[in-house]
């Protein structure tokens, strides 16, 4: 014997709202996110080198020293 | 694109949360059908609302280990694509999308004595003779048309088609470009939508089965987005279907 | 857009950069006060963007695909830089009292390469070739790649292990592409610099890095397209262009293209650009360096084949 349901409504099949049908639609089918949260700079890990590596990853370079 | 939040979406939107835990529950209990209603009882139509949305997925528990559609979900499945025949989707590529779906749900339920021939309104090609005679929607433009990015995205939208015993021309798609959905994917995780990037990872899964191996680590990746911890249960369904497929599920 | 289009695009992008570098440097920005190099307390202050200049200078007249004004330019920025760095001296007199910085090396090696030479310098560093200390210093790896590549501009005779050097880079662990953070994309991008010479020796690349890169390299272009990381978008085109046949469209062009201020100028990123010419310059004197060197690494490798340098 075939399991059956029906439904709450009067009619068991009740044509669904345009409202409904939309709603089924959106929740079938989503977008990807909007809104990308690519990586971007980081502050500590810049560290000033890009293009020429200059003096090492110290908190702070030399002093200025007075020179010849 | 952002859907306005109405009463009637948070209802839905609820009720798929629902009947994803129900489903979700079943999968990690080792298979079996969900519980999702009681037979000869009355259903909230919001429930068959969630089990529309859902479709084939309903059986992820069943098929990821080996066994049949069974008649319960598959008579409440029925029933909802009885209630809500046609979805309205906004464009012409989510109506595509949703032929799809329809058509993943179309192939389990042939499986079983549900069969029916609830109409997916959206475009359909001349029928393809298939062992279960269902007419195969248009095949999706591919990525050198789209571009990866845009094709990748629609790929998964379409995740449902990678639990077992589906197969056609979107999985042909699937197989002959890799690569790209390898990069839609990476693309996904690095913009951090988690969402999209596991709906990928369950093609990758289901590309490594086939032994096209998919040019990323897929276990890496389902471990990350476990950590970062995804809310929504729906994505956590999608999560647990890409970890058996990657744990080699059955075909 | 056809490949033809890509390279027009890429060289009015160049010339465009070129000349509003030329212009700034034209308006006495950036000159180094006297005598401050040699303990340099601020390197990225002058030091750092004249060097930068020079480099992309130094590239122009090497791959000689630019037209005249942009060689004069070039020879130009170069002439005012070495004559700031008191042709030479300065880098001498740094390296002779700091054994172990690398500075002088890199630097010298962007003048070395076109012609301007200092033969004390040059025994200086191949006399600190030859201590272990020099090898020994703690840099990361695509650093180490940047070293062993300024001492084969110039021609010392130390010898690294390139395949070691290569391996001991986060490109050369070929690893999971989704976890790459925006100061990884610049080690990548520059281990495939060194390691190629800016694009004169593509086959220099590794063969499991360059396919990695081949894979990977539309994804990062993608996602920083998309946020407006224009100096990581430029520096992505130069990676293209280094890796013989190129991987990316014409996307980042386009985008770099339409950026582009009218004076030149090519914003570092999405952030309005500052009001104050100065700070402006400091702001985004990078990118337009990498603009000059994108164009110029691309208009080569597509005019010239795989061998764009002379040695």
């Amino acid at each position: 014997m075939l399991t059956q349901f029906r439904t709450e409504s009067v009619s068991t099949s009740r044509s669904a709202t345009s409202a409904e049908a939309e709603t089924l639609a959106s929740l079938m089918v989503e977008d990807e996110a909007v809104v990308s949260d690519a990586p971007t700079y980081l502050p500590e890990a810049a560290g000033g080198l890009l293009l020429l590596g200059l003096l090492l990853l110290s908190p702070k370079g030399p002093k200025e020293k007075p020179t010849r | 694109m952002p859907f306005a939040e109405t009463p009637l979406r948070d209802e839905y939107a609820a009720a798929v949360e629902r009947v994803a835990g129900r489903t979700l529950d079943a999968l990690r209990g080792g298979g079996g059908a969900a519980a999702l209603a009681a037979p000869d009882t009355p259903v909230p139509r919001t429930l068959l609302a969630a089990v529309r949305v859902l479709g084939a997925d309903l059986f992820a528990p069943q098929l990821l280990t080996g066994a049949e559609p069974d008649g319960p979900t598959a008579a409440l499945l029925s029933e909802a694509r009885r209630a809500f025949p046609s979805p309205a989707p906004a464009s012409p590529e989510a109506a595509l999308a949703i032929a799809w779906q329809d058509w993943a749900a179309e192939q389990v339920l042939a499986r079983t004595p549900y069969r029916d021939a609830a109409p997916a309104p959206t475009p359909v090609s001349t029928p393809v003779s298939t062992p279960v005679s269902v007419s195969v929607p248009a095949p999706l433009p591919g990525p050198a048309e789209l571009g990866w990015q845009a094709w990748s995205v629609r790929m998964a939208q379409l995740s449902v088609l990678t639990l077992p015993g589906l197969d056609g021309p979107v999985h042909d798609a699937a197989r002959a470009n890799v690569l790209d959905l390898s990069r839609g994917t990476a693309r996904a995780m690095l913009r951090r939508d988690f969402t999209t990037a596991v709906r990928l990872a369950r093609w990758l899964a289901w590309a490594d089965t086939e032994d096209r191996p998919p040019h990323l680590e897929v276990e890496p990746i389902l471990d990350r987005i476990r950590l970062v911890g995804i809310g929504a249960v729906r994505t956590r369904l999608e999560l647990a279907v890409a970890e058996r497929l990657s744990e080699g599920g059955p075909r | 857009m056809t490949d033809t289009q890509v390279l027009a695009t890429a060289q009015q992008l160049g010339t465009r950069a070129l000349s509003w570098l030329h212009t700034c440097y034209q308006g006495g920005w950036g000159r180094l006060s006297d005598n401050t190099i040699i303990d340099l307390a601020e390197p990225n202050d002058v030091y750092k963007p004249l060097c930068e200049a020079a480099m992309a200078s130094s590239l122009v007249l090497r791959d000689g695909v630019a037209g005249p004004q942009d060689a004069r330019a070039a020879r130009d920025m170069l002439d005012g830089a070495w004559e700031q760095l008191r042709e030479g001296d300065m880098l001498y007199e740094r390296q002779l009292r700091h054994v172990t910085v690398t500075d002088p090396l890199e630097t010298y090696a962007h003048f070395a390469r076109v012609g301007y030479r200092h033969a004390a310098l040059e025994e200086l560093l191949e006399s600190i070739s030859r201590l272990r200390a020099v090898h020994a210093v703690e840099i990361q790896g695509s650093r180490q790649l940047a070293v062993a590549n300024a001492r084969r501009v110039i021609g010392l005779s130390h010898r690294p292990d390139w395949a070691e050097l290569a391996a001991r880079t986060w490109l050369g662990a070929l690893p999971e592409p989704w976890t790459i953070a925006w100061s990884i994309a610049y080690q990548v991008t520059h281990t495939v610099f060194h390691l190629t010479d800016w694009g004169a020796r593509p086959a220099d690349l590794p063969a499991p890095m360059r396919d990695y890169l081949r894979a990977w390299l539309p994804v990062w272009l993608d996602i920083w397209m998309e946020i407006g990381q224009w100096d990581l978008v430029g520096e992505l085109l130069i990676v293209d262009a280094c890796i013989g046949e190129p991987a990316l469209g014409s996307s980042g062009w386009e985008a770099l293209a339409a950026v582009q201020r009218e004076d030149g100028l090519v914003p570092r990123d999405a952030e309005p650009i500052e009001e104050e010419p100065e700070s402006a310059i400091r702001a985004h004197e990078h990118t337009a360096v990498v603009a000059v060197v994108a164009a110029t690494v691309t208009l080569s490798r597509a005019l010239n084949g795989t061998d764009a340098a002379a040695e």
